[in-house]
């Protein structure tokens, strides 16, 4: 068993049986008597195994009146239940070596027992599937308990519409049962919903199928190639990061795919937040509208609450519009805004604050922590209900911990109303455009106003204060105040910082990770703290840590962080966590830690 | 190990039950029949009693039948009532089937002063020919059948027994029968010792069951009564109010079978050698009694009466629908589903 990539709850990787070695995610093929296994079938269920095949074959252990019939030759076995459950409700589960069975229930918890390295089937997934809620509840909790080191097979639900879904719910192994009984009904299936037969006239599609078959034939083998092309895609996309913007296209084909997606976020957050990186390559595509409940979103949200608070010299708080262009501040817009800024006396005590969707409120110093440095919307102007409350709960908590004499907006349009309520006294600059003449006049005047309160503050480093800000929102408070220490410097071009203290190198900041590299005198850092540290054994490697390595990792690790690997208690090596902490411990397979740096 | 009687129980006491006149039979109706080996006719008696000895303590997981029943004792007058009011429709039918939606032959619940007073009002038809009563196997008694007898005079008497399934795991476990295959037997020898026609039913497709177990089921049950029964009579399941079955059924845990297994499993078990079979499918072909696609259930559902009549097995070569292929295919695809499929198609047609 490897896992070789992860995005999200999703996993790519492969499963080692009988010497054989297959990719996941995987479906297996189920044949009848009407359809013959296809040449290039990986798994296969058949109830008489036999030899000399390719693919791997799995056999169900009997029917409920006779039992076993198991079969030597057998490479890998289904158990039964025994006896026939009174109900699938109170059926317990069943094992059979490396394959065990549970039942999903309506009420109360999943019974699975505890077993490693196992596939554990969903039993009574058509019944469940339907009933969005439970059957989150069911296949979220079924992957909590049995960990990372187990697959999650779920017969007969899988179709090309929901596939991306169901992948990016943690399901390993599906199979072909839905996609078989759907074309008996005349169904064509497709990654964007369905047609029957009758109602096609024009070409649709171009695989074999519908190349050279005709009729039922057709209609069967387009679902399976269908399947098939689905699950090539789902594999790409997790590999290069990007399953949920797959996943985002196919949920609109019905209802229920969507509703599902938005419960996993909205009520499994907790769960599905450990599991998704702190930082990717890829931009943060927020096309939707469900992007608010992205948990990188709600993390940051939460993060900007819970690891930050306004830098010392702030006391006016100016909230500003976003930019396309990221970091905002090599923006045109923001280049332009920051001349009128800084051109005023009070500049040294003035926070400016992006106000954003899907982010909400974004501190100038965290612009370049991702999400905040690569993400993209469409802009409409327009600020929907839901954003709305997102502004204002988010601006709501954070004015709780931090306090400013003076609101200032220079943000156009509709969103000050939320301002207007949260703020004391907020006075606003823009009128139609930021940009247009009579705004930037606005806003200078109205600078200029506010700062004959106060007496004239030299502009503190601000480089410094970001790399301060940077470390708190990826390491906590505790660990910041101790890396960027009294006499250290900030160098570099913005966006690309260093921080040093005397002549030695502590971290860098960049626009591609948007967090902080350590170096090993970094690390140090979190080796004194004791966060974010991984604790190894007998490591010889200079490349990565393995996860059979690791005997204990800090349970806030995110796949994307920056972590310290330690050796007997002492610093290692400093590098970027692959796996969570949670996962490091459990796995015995798979590089855990990325080094950069080692001793 | 999870029993399903608790459950079974419990659905029963959260039942709603209704009241009825106890002095009128439950239902009385004439139908074409296939009787002593010939077509004709039989004349249907359901009469109102207090219900079934088993039900009332326990119940099987597929019989609603309690849910016709008074919530009383019926006295022998109220049933000697009745049967006068049900023989005044009654028009020469070859054959007489009394039902109780329990065991006639159970004192407890028919008296048996009026068990052999409504033997004696039969015995005085002329035209009729064979009268027809059904009894759980703890009823049947050589004496009383001894009794009987000799009141209904000439008549032919045909005992039934629901069997339902040979496999004792089944009858346990999917059904909470009550009884043992032994009990069934012991009770057909004494039948066939005191020259009685035994009908027994089959039970097809019993819950917790994959529609290819419940044909096999079927078949081994044929197998092993097949020297013991007069006739078999093929009853696929539908599905009652206020069962355990009901309960599955609603939860897409449970679809009645299919027509094309009820074929199936006739044209196996005729497959064993002659004996009759007879399948009177119930809920005309809707989602809640045995059926196919909506547009060949009520096709079938004549061929397979046709069949019951003439126990001709050429009548099922004009049954086919393009349904027959998912049908086939669900035979094998249920090994590997882990649970009923209907979910999975109903949506579809629903689409």
């Amino acid at each position: 068993m490897e896992i070789k990539h992860r995005d999200g709850v999703a996993r790519y990787g492969f499963l080692k049986i009988d010497e054989k070695r297959i990719e996941i995610p995987n479906i297996i093929f189920v044949p009848t008597s009407k359809l013959k296994i296809p040449k290039g079938a990986v798994i296969v269920e058949r109830l008489k195994p036999e030899e000399g095949e390719k693919f791997l074959q799995i056999q169900p252990l009997g029917d409920s009146i006779t039992n076993v019939w198991m079969s030597g030759s057998a490479n890998f076995h289904i158990p039964i239940a025994d006896p026939i459950p009174a109900s699938f409700e109170e059926a317990p589960p069943v094992c059979y070596g490396k394959w065990c069975v549970v039942y999903g229930k309506e009420e109360g918890e999943i019974e699975v027992p505890s077993k490693k390295g196992c596939i554990f089937t969903l039993a009574n997934a058509p019944v469940l599937f339907p009933k969005s809620k439970i059957f989150l509840r069911n296949i979220l909790k079924l992957r909590e308990k049995i960990g990372y080191g187990s697959f999650v097979h779920l017969p007969a639900v899988a179709s090309p519409s929901n596939l991306a879904l169901l992948v990016y719910m943690g399901v390993d192994l599906v199979d072909t049962i839905y996609i078989t009984i759907a074309a008996r009904n005349g169904y064509m299936l497709f990654p964007e919903g369905s047609y029957h037969l009758e109602e096609v006239e024009e070409n649709l599609c171009s695989c074999p199928a519908c190349v050279e078959k005709e009729g039922m034939e057709r209609v069967v083998w387009h679902n399976y190639y269908s399947l098939l092309q689905e699950m090539e895609r789902i594999r790409l996309a997790i590999r290069r990061g990007r399953l949920r913007e797959l996943v985002e296209q196919r949920i609109l084909a019905e209802p229920h795919l969507t509703e599902k997606y938005r419960i996993m976020h909205l009520e499994h957050y907790r769960f599905v937040e450990r599991r998704f990186p702190v930082t990717r390559q890829r931009i943060l595509v927020a096309s939707s509208r469900d992007s608010i409940d992205y948990p990188e979103v709600r993390r940051f949200r939460e993060r900007v609450i819970e690891r930050y608070e306004k830098p010392k010299f702030a006391r006016i708080a100016l909230f500003l519009p976003c930019s396309s262009k990221k970091p905002y501040s090599i923006s045109k817009s923001h280049t332009i805004l920051k001349k009128v800024i800084s051109s005023t006396r009070c500049s040294g005590i003035i926070h400016e604050i992006v106000v954003t969707s899907p982010l909400g409120i974004v501190p100038r110093e965290l612009e370049i922590v991702y999400p905040a440095i690569k993400y993209d919307i469409p802009v409409t102007g327009k600020w929907y209900g839901e954003e709305k409350e997102m502004i204002r709960n988010v601006l709501k908590e954070y004015l709780r911990k931090n306090k400013y004499d003076i609101f200032i907006s220079h943000l156009p349009g509709e969103i000050n109303e939320v301002l207007r309520e949260v703020c004391s006294e907020l006075t606003e600059t823009c009128v139609d455009h930021p940009l247009s003449k009579e705004s930037l006049n606005n806003l200078r005047d109205e600078l200029e106003k506010v700062a004959e309160n106060y007496e004239r503050v030299e502009s503190v480093n601000k480089y410094l204060e970001v790399m301060r800000k940077v470390a708190s929102f990826q390491f906590g408070f505790a660990v910041a105040e101790d890396l960027v220490r009294d006499g250290c410097r900030a160098e570099g071009n913005y966006p690309s910082l260093k921080l040093m203290d005397g002549a030695n190198l502590l971290a860098s900041l960049s626009r591609e990770r948007g967090l902080l590299s350590l170096t090993l005198e970094g690390g140090k850092v979190l080796e004194k703290a004791r966060v974010y540290t991984v604790d190894v054994e007998g490591v010889k490697s200079k490349g990565s840590v393995f996860a059979s390595d690791v005997v204990r990792a800090d349970d806030n690790i995110r796949v994307g962080d920056d972590v310290a690997v330690l050796s007997e208690g002492k610093l290692y090596a400093v590098g970027i966590a692959r796996m969570n902490g949670e996962e490091m411990k459990e796995l015995e397979r798979g590089e855990a830690v990325r080094i950069r740096h080692h001793v | 190990m999870i029993e399903i009687e608790p459950i079974i129980k419990q659905i029963k006491r959260n039942a709603r039950r209704k009241n009825f006149n106890p002095n009128l039979p439950a239902r009385v109706w004439s139908e074409k029949d296939r009787v002593l080996g010939e077509v004709g006719k039989s004349f249907v008696v359901v009469l109102r009693t207090g219900g079934c000895s088993w039900s009332k303590k326990s119940g099987c997981s597929m019989c609603g039948y309690f849910n016709d029943s008074l919530n009383r004792d019926i006295r022998a007058d109220e049933v000697l009532t009745q049967m006068r009011h049900a023989l005044s429709l009654y028009s020469n039918e070859d054959c007489i089937k009394i039902f109780t939606s329990g065991s006639f032959l159970d004192e407890g619940e028919v008296p048996f002063d009026a068990q052999l007073k409504v033997m004696e009002m039969l015995s005085q038809r002329k035209d009729l020919r064979v009268v027809s009563v059904e009894s759980r196997p703890e009823f049947i008694s050589k004496e009383k059948l001894r009794k009987l007898k000799e009141v209904v005079g000439d008549k032919v008497l045909e005992v039934s027994i629901g069997l339902e399934s040979a496999n004792e795991k089944i009858l346990k476990y999917c059904i909470n029968k009550g009884l043992k295959f032994e009990d069934y037997k012991k009770a057909a020898r004494i039948l066939k010792k005191e020259k009685i026609r035994i009908k027994t039913y089959i039970l097809l497709k019993p819950p917790f069951l994959k529609e290819i177990e419940a044909i096999k089921d079927c078949v081994e049950t044929a197998k092993k009564i097949r020297e013991l029964t007069d006739v078999i009579s093929l009853n696929p399941v539908a599905v009652h109010r206020n069962t355990l079955v009901e309960y599955l059924w609603k939860r897409k845990e449970y679809r009645p079978p299919w027509l094309w297994s009820v074929i199936e499993t006739i044209k196996e078990i005729k497959k064993l050698g002659n004996v009759e079979i007879k399948c009177d499918v119930t809920g005309k072909g809707s989602r809640r009694g045995a059926h196919n696609c909506k547009k060949c259930s009520n096709k079938i559902l004549d061929i397979i009466k046709e069949f019951s009549l003439e126990q001709d097995l050429g009548v099922f070569e004009g049954a086919h629908c393009d349904c027959k292929y998912l049908w086939e295919d669900l035979l094998d695809l249920e090994m590997y589903s882990y649970g009923e499929l209907v979910a999975c198609y109903e949506r579809d047609s629903e689409r």
